[in-house]
């Protein structure tokens, strides 16, 4: 990019050497490290990396926030082409009161959480009127005629009403919709989007990610748009800059950076991206192919399983919560999380359990762990009903299946070291001697993990996410279980480490002959990891069979829309997908109003499906 | 680390090892608690005549004057230095016993109701909330008056109601952290209940919990000078605290020392016990303990 004294029309927002730092000192931390990137009007820009690789403050430089969340930039410019100023200014220098006239007015942003971000107290409307009051000077009445405006362009149904309703009584995507009808009020010229859509189901991502690019053709917006997967940013992006550890590795158009990258590091992060598809025509789990991890030979393929007798077998297993209300505190409603789940997991095997979220699959696994108890139907390991079982057998039980969580930040407890979390489980189940310190089988487990043993003394804020969840792998295994839950196990975690993370669970299924129940919304990673595949929505599987059945051949139209929504990674061709309208409807229903039960139907060896589509009139299937 | 640390001098080393107890906070915190607490134990010793000893002719000397009576003396002579001493005997049994019997009686119920809920839950979450809206002063009246008045009975009244505001904040910090996942991970693994509420959740609900035991102690300490003031605490020849800045009330615009010296013997405990309760936070938080 030479540096011409004027600058070219086209570029909106031109960011040269810019440098924020936390702290002062030989303390500082540079979250941004002499980085450059131009903005196009009318076009998107979307800025990659992993987690704390800065990609989130370079943007919140932009606003001006940086003194906001206590840090500072320590030298370069943002330059932005202001209409509300008239001139082009260095948001670096600018002073607040005029910042305060762009931000939300001409630079607006979204940000992740679409749960936290916008105020509970307030009604949808008020906000997005308080927005366009402050900054265009018009009435109320106005400004609440704009909103509702603003509300329909984000093509939410109802826009007269959703206009006074508060934040909790809307889903997560429509909250996301709202907030980037408030974002997109005033017609920004520039929209951050941090993050928009990883908070969402897939399905509803692509609602969002559609109405997004629909409204920046429609309103010549340039959007900044920030995220870690690289199948949204290939489906959003035209140029993309690659950072990793505050500096710029990568930048230029999609097609370039995502289809022949230049760098090895982003090579190395699309290696470890999943890609659905990419592996039709076999059967058995695939490793990640990790540039730099050692590949043992002819180990990539995972093992077969052992199909002769199962470990779990579920029948009709059935889960409902109740939910009290009125002046009696009787039940009222029931949420219908399981309904006649039904499925066998055999040795050496993993099951994958997908659906978006609300359709019970979490559920199925913590009433496999006795967490919560069902309703009904019965849950045999190796033949015996747990739940019939006297309550002392029932614990020693637990022992041999084991649950890891999503969170690896809230999984471990932050007052013990993680020695002694790994430890606690095989305690309980005497797998170690009582009065025996286990810090030699502690070690084994860290080192069997991939962590250092001089680490069992640390505590969990220690350490990285992926490592936290290295710890928390190392805590299941503690006490010697044949089954291990991973409930949305890789997803709170960045895409490579994500790989490693699953690489090292089909190693450790390949050396103990673990069997797997994997739950988890991400078709791509089911795709690499699973034998067989069940899809559940509202509490019912509505398919199950092998990974390539599901995948090559999926029956059930609710399978082919989840298959539809995910993101895939083809730059250059963005897809030309139907947006697909509608919510998913909810599983709580009034007491008496019993779901319908789905039929499953045996169309090919070990293939079942769901008869009819009932039960999914609130959407549009494909 | 230990490596690191063996070529270092021995002061140094010395320093990194105790690194804990070179606070500010540790330091001016043990320093105040602890040359306090030395006097109030050993004050029986040394003031055999318990404070009582009356000098009319010496009434309201003022402070820094005498060496018999340094801090000079109160209407009826005696000597403030002693009776803020002696006083600390009543007011540290009255503010550290009243505490810690609440703190334990209120930690216990606000776990238990808070990891079980359900319906025991509900019924001493109402009793609480009942005893919130009875007036401290009116049931201690009530209490004494069928009772008689002594200090052993101050302290029961005042466990009997503060234990609530402790089973409050206990009880919300754990309706929270049952559902942490770290909790869940631990139920999920089959620990015993009684571990999970106290290894799991109790060391992390200790924080909000130290804070208000200190500031518990300080009001404590003060809420027995309403008592004694009110004739429902202790015999008003035995000298407290807050006895003590009742007795001066009137005599604050003519001789103020009678009250300025036991306040500031309350304002330094207090300062001591919260000094020493932030450390002790900071000290429980592996999070503190790493990045100072």
């Amino acid at each position: 990019m030479q540096d011409a004294e004027k600058t070219p029309d086209d570029m909106l927002l031109r960011v040269k050497n810019l440098t924020v730092q936390f702290g002062s000192g030989p303390m500082a931390v540079k979250a941004a490290d002499d980085l450059n990137y131009v903005l196009k009007r009318n076009k998107t820009l979307a800025i990659v990396g992993e987690s704390g690789s800065g990609k989130s403050v370079s943007s919140l430089a932009v606003l001006g926030l940086i003194k906001h969340i206590g840090g500072q930039i320590a030298s370069g410019e943002i330059l932005f082409k202001s209409d509300v100023l008239g001139r082009e200014v260095d948001l670096c220098t600018l002073d607040e009161e005029s910042l305060r006239r762009i931000r939300g007015n001409e630079i607006a942003m979204i940000f992740q959480e679409p749960m936290t971000s916008l105020n509970p107290v307030f009604t949808i409307g008020s906000q997005i009127v308080e927005t366009l009051v402050l900054h265009q000077g018009i009435s109320q009445r106005a400004a609440r005629q704009k909103a509702k405006e603003a509300l329909e362009l984000v093509r939410l149904p109802n826009a007269g009403r959703l206009i006074d309703n508060y934040p909790h009584q809307l889903s997560g995507g429509m909250r996301q919709r709202a907030m980037i009808a408030m974002a997109l009020s005033c017609q920004p010229k520039i929209l951050i989007a941090d993050e928009p859509t990883t908070a969402l189901d897939v399905t509803i991502q692509a609602q969002v990610l559609s109405i997004i690019r629909d409204l920046q053709r429609d309103m010549g917006t340039s959007v900044i748009f920030i995220s870690h997967d690289m199948g949204v940013v290939s489906e959003m992006a035209d140029d993309v800059l690659v950072m990793k550890a505050s500096k710029r590795v990568e930048i230029g158009a999609a097609k370039d950076v995502l289809g022949a990258p230049k760098e090895d590091y982003t090579r190395a992060l699309l290696a470890a991206v999943p890609r659905i598809g990419s592996m039709t025509g076999t059967t058995k789990p695939k490793l990640f192919d990790i540039p730099g991890e050692a590949s043992e030979g002819d180990t990539p393929e995972a093992a077969d399983f052992d199909a002769s007798e199962p470990i779990i077998e579920l029948d009709k297993l059935t889960t409902r919560y109740d939910i009290r209300g009125g002046l009696l505190n009787r039940v009222t409603h029931r949420v219908h999380a399981a309904e006649e789940v039904s499925f066998k997991i055999y040795p050496g095997e993993t099951l994958a359990l997908v659906g978006e979220s609300g359709s019970g699959k979490s559920t199925v696994g913590k009433t496999i762990q006795q967490l919560v108890d069902p309703v009904s139907g019965a849950v045999r390991f190796r033949g015996d009903d747990i739940f019939s079982m006297p309550k002392t057998e029932r614990t020693s039980f637990r022992r041999q299946t084991q649950y890891v969580f999503q969170d690896p930040y809230g999984s471990l407890n932050p007052r013990k070291t993680v020695g002694e979390s790994i430890l606690e489980p095989a305690f309980v189940h005497n797998v170690v001697a009582p009065g025996s310190n286990g810090r030699d089988y502690v070690c084994d487990l860290l080192e069997k993990v991939g962590l250092p043993a001089a680490h069992v003394d640390r505590y969990p804020h220690e350490f990285s996410g992926g490592q936290r969840q290295r710890v928390c792998i190392a805590r299941a295994l503690a006490c010697k279980p044949s089954l291990v839950i991973a409930d949305e196990a890789v997803s709170a975690l960045d895409v490579s480490v994500q790989a490693q993370v699953v690489n090292l669970l089909m190693k450790l299924q390949a050396e103990e002959g673990l069997a797997y129940l994997f739950i988890t919304h991400d078709m791509a990673v089911v795709e690499r990891v699973s034998h067989r595949v069940a899809v559940m929505y509202l509490g019912q599987i509505v398919e199950i069979g092998s990974r390539q059945q599901i995948f090559e051949n999926p029956q059930h139209p609710y399978t082919r829309r989840l298959l539809a929504a995910v993101p895939v990674l083809d730059p250059g061709n963005r897809p030309e997908r139907k947006p697909l309208e509608g919510e998913i409807p909810s599983a709580t229903r009034r007491v008496g109003d019993e779901p319908k039960i789905l039929q499953l139907e045996e169309i090919a060896d070990g293939h079942l499906v769901a008869r009819g589509t009932e039960g999914f009139e609130g959407m549009q299937l494909a | 680390m230990a490596e690191q640390t063996q070529n270092l001098p021995a002061r140094t080393r010395f320093r990194l090892k105790y690194r804990r107890f070179f606070k500010f906070e540790f330091l001016l915190g043990a320093l105040l608690t602890g040359v306090l607490g030395t006097l109030v134990i050993l004050s029986t010793w040394i003031f055999p005549e318990g404070g009582r000893s009356v000098d009319l002719l010496a009434r309201l000397t003022p402070p820094f004057l005498s060496w018999e009576h340094p801090l000079g003396t109160d209407p009826l002579g005696r000597d403030i230095l002693e009776r803020v001493i002696l006083g600390g005997r009543i007011s540290f049994a009255v503010g550290l016993l009243s505490a810690a019997g609440a703190v334990l009686l209120g930690t216990v119920i606000g776990l238990l109701a808070g990891y079980y809920r359900g319906i025991w839950d509900t019924l001493i979450m109402r009793f609480a909330d009942i005893q919130l809206a009875l007036p401290f002063i009116l049931l201690a009246i009530t209490v004494i008056a069928i009772v008689g008045p002594g200090i052993d009975r101050i302290i029961v009244l005042m466990i009997v109601s503060q234990w609530v505001q402790y089973a409050r904040l206990v009880r919300s910090s754990v309706l929270s952290l049952r559902e942490r996942e770290f909790v869940q991970a631990a139920r999920s693994y089959g620990l015993r209940d009684r571990k999970i509420i106290f290894g799991h959740i109790l060391p992390n609900a200790l924080g909000p919990l130290i804070i208000l035991l200190t500031l518990n102690v300080a009001n404590n300490i003060l809420l027995e000078s309403s008592l004694t003031f009110l004739g429902l605490g202790a015999d008003p020849q035995t000298p407290t605290w807050g006895g003590m800045l009742s007795e001066g009330r009137n005599y604050i615009q003519t001789a103020w020392w009678v009250t300025v010296f036991p306040g500031v013997t309350i304002m330094l405990t207090v300062l001591g016990l919260n000094l020493m309760g932030d450390w002790l936070r900071d000290e429980l938080d592996p999070l503190g303990r790493t990045s100072r």
